[in-house]
């Protein structure tokens, strides 16, 4: 892997994390970033470029996938940030990897994971009775309340845009009473959790999800919310992004989108806001 | 799952509301217009979530209260979050009364709420937190919030 611009001692990290690793080349660039005004290599593949940074807002992650157009912009952490490289070179390479389990892919270890399977609105009220339950072992009202916001987003993703979506681009698949399910999984590590949703359809335009994003981190929520019926507010994937620390977005076109929140475990909001995010399109 | 409820008394031009639960794309406030009322005070302390499709329902409800004074009381963080996001979500009119700040023991990795209220923690001139917050082992705690960020709201005011 070529990495550029990387400072030392971090380059040697990444480096030594590479070749104990064994992780092959997977002909990627990864590109450092010192802050939100650096421009980027235009001569770089976007494709094949993982950005990495320390010291990105939120508003400047989502700003430097759109302008970039790379796949990956991953930060610097005390712990952990070889779970974001893992996950983009391997992305990269093959996307199969994280479609087939995202929690084995990001996390270092699985203590324990629970699935979830739904098709209706009439499953929301048993859906986030087991999902509570499933998280009250944490004794965690931070955690609690950040669950709580990332599972009613990707619910509503999952269950309402979803179809419709489908059913706007003509899909034959493009409905939960075609016999489809969803699938929320928590994956728990011991001090991060994986929150996945998975849909049946494949209809989530990304580019147009990080749009939105940006959208609203530059004008404003309160300006960009939209007030019509029958369409989402325009405000979830933000309360996504400001809930986890590493946000992944994986769409296999006409077939699924798997959408991943990763929460870090025991620690403060104050801390929580401290962490830098990682934005991933898959 | 915290079930959405909610009473609007309306027996004085200043309406009484009491939410509890969670605001989701179910809510339904069309049966509680608050055109008509002088001033509308809300106890928002039993709110348990609000998701987007929530924020936006709550904003479109709020504006049939036109030009009569808001008041929010008990704000959960989840309250004020959203008021320092989403411009409209407090009216330009309205007002808090009362808050949660999160507290957090780093030692025991406790947390804990505490109710700021105007006049006593918090007023036009900045704020007053109590001298001292222990958990229930006696540990102290620190405030957990980016003030910053947290409290952009008062400085609006």
């Amino acid at each position: 892997m070529k990495i550029v611009g990387v400072p030392s001692p971090w380059s040697e990290e990444i480096s030594t994390w590479l070749q104990s690793n064994a992780i092959q080349d997977p002909g990627a660039t990864l590109l450092y970033k010192a802050d939100a005004d650096q421009n980027s290599t235009p001569a770089l593949n976007p494709l094949s470029t993982v950005i990495l940074a320390e010291n990105l807002d939120p508003a400047d992650v989502v700003r430097e996938i759109l302008g970039s157009g790379c796949q990956h912009v991953m930060q610097k952490k005390e712990k952990h940030w070889a779970s974001d490289l893992k996950t983009a070179i391997f992305c990269l390479k093959d996307q199969a990897v994280y479609f087939q389990s995202p929690a084995h892919l990001i996390l270092d270890e699985i203590l324990r994971q629970d699935e979830f399977l739904y098709r209706s609105p009439e499953d929301k009220a048993m859906l986030k009775e087991k999902i509570s339950a499933s998280v009250a072992p944490l004794q965690s009202l931070i955690v609690s309340e950040a669950v709580e916001a990332i599972v009613e987003e990707l619910y509503m993703n999952s269950i309402i845009d979803a179809p419709r979506e489908a059913q706007k681009k003509k899909q034959k698949n493009n409905s939960y009473d075609q016999g489809l399910m969803a699938k929320m999984t928590i994956s728990y590590a011991s001090d991060r959790m994986l929150i996945s949703c998975e849909d049946p359809f494949g209809s989530l335009d990304v580019r147009k999800f990080v749009g939105r994003m940006n959208e609203v981190y530059q004008r404003g929520a309160g300006q960009v919310i939209n007030l019509k019926e029958g369409a989402g507010a325009g405000l979830g994937c933000i309360i996504l992004f400001e809930n986890c620390e590493s946000l992944f977005l994986g769409v296999k076109p006409g077939e699924k989108t798997l959408v991943s929140c990763l929460v870090p475990l025991g620690m403060s909001h104050r801390k929580r806001a401290q962490v830098r995010k990682s934005l991933h399109l898959i | 799952m915290a079930k959405f409820e909610i009473k609007v008394d309306k027996a004085s031009p200043q309406y009484q509301v009491n939410i509890s639960g969670v605001i989701d794309e179910d809510v339904d406030f069309s049966g509680h217009s608050l055109a008509g009322a002088q001033g509308v005070e809300f106890q928002l302390g039993a709110i348990k979530g609000i998701n987007s499709c929530g924020i936006r329902e709550w904003i479109k409800w709020v504006s049939t209260a036109g030009s009569a004074a808001v008041v929010y009381n008990e704000c959960p963080k989840v309250i004020v979050d959203q008021i320092n996001m989403v411009q409209g979500f407090l009216p330009a009119q309205g007002k808090v009364k009362s808050f949660y700040v999160p507290y957090y023991s780093e030692e025991t990795e406790s947390e804990k709420l505490v109710l700021f209220r105007e006049g006593a923690e918090f007023s036009a001139s900045g704020l007053t937190p109590p001298a001292e917050v222990k958990d229930d082992k006696g540990q102290p705690m620190e405030m957990d919030v980016v003030e910053a960020k947290y409290f952009k709201f008062l400085q609006k005011k």
